[in-house]
């Protein structure tokens, strides 16, 4: 019954959304909607391959930050990873840690240790006192390697584990007590803790979140994840960070593989502030906005694209999802037809609009060009070079980002002549990528993306809006799967109805949750996922709850290389 | 609506031709490009550049055929007070005397040479509406340009285009947004020619933006007024655009910021705009008369003896040639001129204004 | 002498506005015994490569004599003052046998591994790794990666398809890296040993002494990726050791003793050239101090981004999109592009040539491969492949001669550093890539 409830109020409001939008299309998705039954329940499913992920710097930060408090500066950095089938995160159960890099780690991990030992932090980061801080104090030194080793391990530390570290701590006390360095002279017991928190925190337990798995107890031939790797999948998918003490606990004493343990458990941490995080982690990456980091424009073109424009337009585009997913949880295919966003002064250049210092909630009048994601900085200016816009770039990042649609690479070897001579001063666009699309070599794929970044030609490389290339008016007639429209708003309607849309995103959190690209034999999940999405009205918190309890996020594959592992795990603990 | 700028009108609305799916908003969608800075008739724009103008053409030899002044306030000291001979000097009269004389200027004699500059041209307007024998002809012809500023400072370093006080004064201008001065024209029908617009002047709080070389200003930024503690730079005064050249009628007393924080500003009397404008800057020059006792004592506030005498200046020196070329407001027992005309080359850079209404 | 008493100053631009940075420079007074150095012990061998993007101009890049004193055409006209220090070879071929040819990649990997990449993989192990495994272990890093383009991600160095060899690309954080607190100067008089590194060493230990049993609960892929985490332990452990250890003074070693200022991050050809000179004089004399015997630098990556100012296609989209000029008979602009990264290629290595050692130069006693990605940028195309050789490997290799590889495999010049590196492979690469053969003309 409350499950008919829960589902009844989002289909409410997409009545309400579709009545507004007054379309045909509106009402014959609402007749569908209401005529059809309710989603079938989840199919079987072989589940996933348990994985050794690499922990990335963002997770390692905001657990430092839950552990020992925000006023850690970590400055952490780790190594870009490839990006496979969409996602950073898809890359991280195979990307490995180069040599340099763990000295980069070692680093960090000084520095962190150091500045939870400073005299101005320990005493409220170290829980206990000890009797004298020049000399050794086991007992406080296990309470404070036991906690903060779990939250870093993500498990409890077993005891031999506890007494060696512990007992590297007092040996350190005896070494450096009343020592110089750096300037400054060394209080024992906290310079023997710093040393073994470093070494906590460079330990490969902390950098690889290992999965592992046990037989289903409801299901014996069925595998699953144990209960630490279960909440660590789920907190590290939800929250981007390690599990919180709750979380854990949970794991340790069975609660969260009780009946409705799990469903307590996603439940707390869908409505958590930090949920928060973890989206903006999720869209982050799928929106390839790491690309951010480099992103520079050529001054002398577009002189009002500054470092501060870059950073704005990345934000303003994570507070606009974060605010329509999970504020409003509103329809996910608004977001590309929408005129409510964020404002910064620095971006409101770009925008042409005057703007109060800070971010302030914004919404586009119904005459601005501009509604939806796609016309928002951020996506422009990624999208093109650092002088000028890019039809091949936009058309092909909307489909390979958006839609999950691959577009193949460019063959090798190509004469571009065709494409420059004789005469390659054409003023717009349109008229420079015509010859893609003459050519047979290049035809079959820049048909694909060309119509699509056209449409968004009114908009410059810096996201700037524009009538005129080179004093010719701009034709920003373009196309997507069919659909024909004039411009930038159309193409978000456009993209907003392609069932595609929402298919891609399911795709996307779903491989974000479980670590890696779907293999073949999800195909049924995914579609149950879809339907699920659709019947609740494609909000996100409801796709992110039915992801996070599905058997296809906690059930293990049996292969051969797990039942190895599992004979190995048991024997040697 | 009217619409403001030239050449735009055309491309003001676009059709959407959607094939399936037709906008709530049917038919006309303005652009933002079109009509980019103004609403309503308003535009707003700040100050970027700000220095008191010298005609330079010709160079030095021109207008100061005996050469630049070259003692300024160290120089004197040094000359007043050698400290090569025997002589014992004590602080009171020496230090403390000179520091005297640039707070307490005087009228009287002094032994130091003063070049005053020569020419007859000259930025700034006719102010009093008369074409005197010693008023100048401006650089596009006009006659009866008053800016005996020109006379007094012309031939001292510091404030030549290549001074430090032309580079300071704008540095602090942009740097802090103590400084940040700015006017906004409403009722405008046509940026280019408007026979009756309103200029207001006004105090904002926010840093400027520059653009990703450094070294500009973008338009379109945005400005919140200083309702709080800026009332006093706010001035509202008539004016006219003609050929996209902005003049406006004199403004009583005019407050415009200079450099230091705790200085504030300093008072322009008959205070009129000049400038060209356009929907993404402003530039051109303010004129009026400056009060010689109140300039000295800012610009020794704003600047002491190091700025001052790495541009070879001596307040001192400075406010008797100001008093002396001074023609406008006479003190009404001596009869002697105590305000003296000039005029300041300005730029401005368009910008969003928000009133306390709007913030 | 005091050390870094001269200061050079490059000008730069930085958002536009002209900078002046004093850099730490190299090109010191010698103190009249520059020769007398290390003691007689023979020095080092060291090896490093550079990479570039998007190849050359057909004739503009090609010399038309081969042999020694051949005359530089346009592009290479800066070789000049290394034209003796360099073996420049042309006319190779990347051969993609039964992989695709992969845009932009296939070019570079097999200059590098000898090895086609298959589909959607990445490289296998780097030739410059390969080297590092046999003289890497010695020094405090293992190798040293930089690169100018600022974007962490333009590295040509690969451990395996998925460990990419991280780039520094913060001329700042590299001199930090590389001589900040943790330097330890061969030359310095006092040396104590630090208390903390003792502790940090023991606790290191600890941890791999864990190493079996965590490695039980992983799967055999998975196993790898530890071990080579561990591997990175161990190498920490080695630099503790090393810190421990009064290091054997070196003559030629001279730190700079200020940090460099950090210079703007975009990707115009004046940032990148300032910011390339200052990695590659900070990463010489870190081989001259014996920090690392393996170092890569990336002047562009091979989709180069870079932007002439004011020209709105970066160097890539110009290659394709720019007509040929019918005056000139060829891409102004691309070829502009090509003449900046070859000015940066001299200055890579000119920065070793500045530095004594023994009877000659650092440049002496190194072996640099350099690298790209195409032949003829306009066309993208993997024959007519060119690669450099730069430095004498310590005697081992004749220098000044321009060689045609006939379109052989560019992997021969890679197989003839690896054994003059001392690398005994019999061959390397594969199927058509494979060789078994040094080029018996740079050999001594």
């Amino acid at each position: 019954m409350s499950r008919v409830m829960r589902r009844s109020t989002p289909r409410f409001k997409q009545w309400l959304t579709s009545a507004f939008r007054g379309t045909v299309m509106g009402l014959l998705a609402l007749g569908a909607l209401v005529g059809c039954s309710p989603v079938d329940p989840e199919p079987e499913s072989a589940g996933t391959q348990t994985l050794t992920k690499l922990i990335t710097a963002e997770q390692y930060g905001n657990s430092l930050a839950y552990i020992f408090g925000s006023g850690i500066d970590a400055q952490v950095r780790f190594a870009p990873v490839a990006r496979n089938e969409g996602l950073l995160a898809n890359s991280l159960a195979s990307a490995g840690v180069s040599v340099g890099q763990v000295q980069t780690i070692q680093g960090v991990a000084s520095s962190v240790a150091k500045q939870v030992m400073d005299i101005e932090n320990r005493n409220h980061l170290v829980a206990c006192r000890p009797e004298s801080i020049d000399s050794p104090d086991e007992a406080c030194a296990t309470q404070f390697v036991s906690k903060i080793g779990r939250l870093l391990f993500r498990r409890a530390l077993t005891d031999d584990e506890i007494a060696t570290f512990v007992g590297q701590a007092s040996a350190a006390v005896k070494e450096l007590d009343g020592k110089e360095l750096d300037g400054e002279k060394l209080d024992g017991f906290y310079a023997g803790l710093e040393v073994v928190l470093e070494g906590l925190l460079i330990h490969p337990e902390v950098l690889f979140i290992v999965e592992s798995a046990e037989p289903d107890p409801n299901n014996p031939e069925q595998l699953r994840l144990d209960a630490h790797s279960l909440a660590s999948r789920l907190s590290f998918f939800l929250w981007n960070a390690s599990p919180d003490d709750e979380l854990l606990m949970a794991a340790e004493n069975g609660e969260l593989q009780s009946p409705g343990g799990v469903e307590r458990a996603v439940g707390r941490m869908l409505e958590s502030p930090r949920l928060v995080d973890g989206m903006r982690a999720f869209f982050d990456d799928m929106l390839v906005f790491d690309e951010f980091k480099t992103l520079s424009k050529d001054a002398t073109i577009y002189p009002e694209f500054t470092s501060v424009t870059a950073q704005d337009a990345r934000e303003q585009t994570l507070r606009t999802i974060i605010d329509h997913t999970l504020n409003k949880d509103e329809d996910y295919r608004d977001l590309f037809t929408s005129r409510s966003t964020f404002m910064s002064p620095a971006l409101a250049i770009m925008y042409g609009v005057p703007a109060q210092p800070g971010w302030a909630p914004y919404t586009f009048p119904e005459d601005s060009p501009r509604s939806g994601l796609l016309t928002q900085v951020s996506f422009l200016s990624l999208t093109s070079h650092p002088g000028r816009s890019s039809v091949t770039l936009r058309g092909m990042a909307l489909r390979e980002r958006l839609l999950c649609q691959t577009v193949p690479e460019p063959p090798p070897g190509i004469d571009f002549s065709v494409l420059t001579n004789p005469d390659a001063n054409y003023p717009t666009q349109r008229q420079r990528v015509a010859a893609h699309l003459e050519t047979p070599s290049c035809a079959g794929c820049h048909r694909i993306t060309d119509p699509i970044g056209l449409s968004l030609e009114q908009f410059d490389g810096a996201g700037g809006y524009r009538l005129t290339e080179n004093g010719a008016t701009i034709d920003a007639t373009g196309s997507l799967d069919g659909i024909e429209f004039d411009g930038a708003i159309g193409l978000g309607e456009a993209l907003s109805q392609n069932p595609a849309l929402p298919q891609c995103l399911v795709r996307r959190v779903y491989s974000y949750a479980t670590g890696g690209p779907p293999e073949n034999d999800a195909r049924a999940a995914l579609n149950y996922f879809n339907e699920d999405f659709a019947a609740q009205g494609y909000q996100l918190r409801n796709l992110l709850r039915t992801i996070a309890l599905s058997k296809a996020f906690s059930l293990i594959k049996n292969s051969p290389s797990e039942e190895e592992r599992l004979l190995a795990t048991t024997s040697s603990r | 609506m009217t619409h403001f700028w030239p050449g735009t009108t055309g491309s003001q609305v676009r059709t959407f031709a959607l094939f399936i799916i037709t906008l709530a908003a049917a038919g006309a969608a303005t652009a933002e490009l079109p009509e980019p800075y103004q609403k309503d008739g308003r535009i707003g724009y700040v100050l970027t550049r700000k220095a008191w103008v010298i005609y330079e053409a010709g160079g030095v030899e021109a207008q100061c055929p005996e050469g630049l002044n070259a003692s300024g306030v160290r120089q004197q000291f040094a000359d007043l007070f050698p400290m090569d001979g025997d002589e014992q000097w004590t602080v009171r009269e020496t230090r403390l005397m000179r520091e005297g004389r640039m707070w307490h200027p005087e009228t009287s004699e002094e032994s130091f040479p003063y070049l005053d500059a020569q020419g007859e041209v000259a930025y700034g307007l006719n102010l009093d509406g008369k074409v005197d024998p010693d008023d100048f002809r401006s650089p596009d012809g006009i006659e009866g340009i008053d800016n005996q500023l020109q006379r007094a400072i012309g031939c001292t370093p510091g404030w030549r285009s290549d001074g430090q006080f032309v580079h300071f004064e704008s540095l602090f201008a942009i740097g802090h947004s103590y400084n940040r001065w700015m006017i906004e024209l409403s009722g405008v029908d046509d940026l280019s020619n408007d026979d009756d617009v309103t200029v207001t002047t006004y105090r904002g709080l926010d840093d400027l933006f520059t653009d990703a070389t450094g070294d500009g200003f973008i338009a379109g930024g945005s400005q919140r007024v200083d309702a709080r503690w800026g009332q006093n730079f706010v001035e509202e005064v008539k004016g006219k655009i003609v050929d996209g050249v902005l003049t406006t009628e004199p403004v009583k007393v005019a407050r415009i910021p200079w450099a230091m924080r705790f200085v504030g500003y300093y008072d322009v009397l008959d205070f009129q705009l000049q400038l060209k404008l356009t929907p993404e800057s402003a530039e051109g020059i303010f004129a009026g008369y400056v009060n010689a006792e109140q300039w000295t004592n800012r610009l020794n506030r704003n600047w002491g003896s190091h700025h001052q005498s790495y541009g070879t200046v001596s307040s001192a020196s400075e406010y008797r040639a100001m008093r002396r070329l001074a023609d406008a407001y006479p003190d009404p027992e001596t009869g002697a001129n105590t305000a003296i005309s000039g005029a300041a080359e300005i730029e401005l850079t368009q910008v969003y204004i928000l009133h306390p209404s709007e913030q | 002498m005091s050390k870094w008493d001269r200061r050079r100053v490059l000008k730069g631009m930085v958002k536009g506005v002209g900078v002046t940075v004093a850099l730490p420079f190299l090109d010191y007074f010698l103190n009249g015994n520059g020769t007398a150095m290390a003691q007689g012990a023979p020095m080092p061998v060291r090896f490093g490569t550079w990479g570039y993007g998007l190849g050359g101009t057909g004739k503009l890049f090609v010399p038309q004599q081969t042999g020694r004193n051949y005359q530089l055409p346009e592009e290479l006209s800066s070789w000049a003052p290394i034209q003796e220090d360099v073996n420049l070879f042309t006319n190779g071929n990347a051969f993609p046998d039964a992989s695709p040819n992969r845009n932009h990649y296939t070019g570079w990997v097999v200059s590098r591994t000898g090895i086609a990449p298959d589909s959607g993989s990445g490289p296998s192990e780097t030739i410059d790794l390969t080297i590092a495994k046999k003289i890497g272990g010695a020094t405090r890093f293992n190798n040293l990666t930089a690169t100018a383009t600022a974007d962490a991600r333009d590295t040509y160095s690969y451990y395996n398809a998925s460990t990419p060899n991280e780039p520094e690309w913060s001329p700042l954080a590299f001199y930090k890296r590389l001589f900040g607190l943790d330097f330890q100067d061969p030359n310095a008089d006092e040396f104590e040993r630090d208390a903390r590194v003792i502790a940090r060493q023991s606790v290191l230990s600890a941890i791999m002494e864990q190493e079996s049993s965590l490695m039980k609960t992983v799967g055999v892929a998975d196993r790898e990726r530890l071990d080579q985490y561990f591997t990175g332990l161990r190498q920490l452990e080695l630099q503790f050791t090393q810190r421990l250890t009064k290091p054997e003074p070196i003559a030629s070693c001279v730190a700079p003793g200020e940090a460099p200022v950090d210079v703007a991050m975009d990707q115009s050809t004046e940032s990148i050239k300032l910011r390339h000179q200052m990695m590659s004089e900070l990463m010489a004399m870190a081989v001259a101090c014996d920090q690392s015997r393996v170092f890569n630098m990336t002047y562009s990556a091979a989709f180069a981004s870079t932007i002439k100012t004011g020209y709105a296609k970066p160097h890539h989209t110009c290659t394709h999109e720019e007509p040929v000029d019918e005056a000139l008979g060829y891409q102004e602009n691309a070829s502009f592009f090509t003449r900046r990264a070859m000015e940066s290629w001299v200055d890579f290595v000119e920065a070793f040539k500045k530095i004594p050692e023994g009877d000659g130069t650092l440049l002496d006693n190194v072996l640099i491969l350099g690298t790209t990605d195409v032949g003829y940028a306009r066309t993208h195309s993997v024959d007519g492949m060119s690669v450099f050789l730069a430095g004498r490997a310590g005697g081992k290799i004749n220098t000044g001669n321009h060689i045609d590889l006939n379109g052989g495999s560019v992997a021969q010049v890679g197989y003839t550093a690896l054994r003059a590196m001392g690398v005994d492979s019999p061959s390397w690469g594969t199927l058509s890539n494979e060789t078994s053969e040094v080029i018996g003309d740079v050999q001594v």
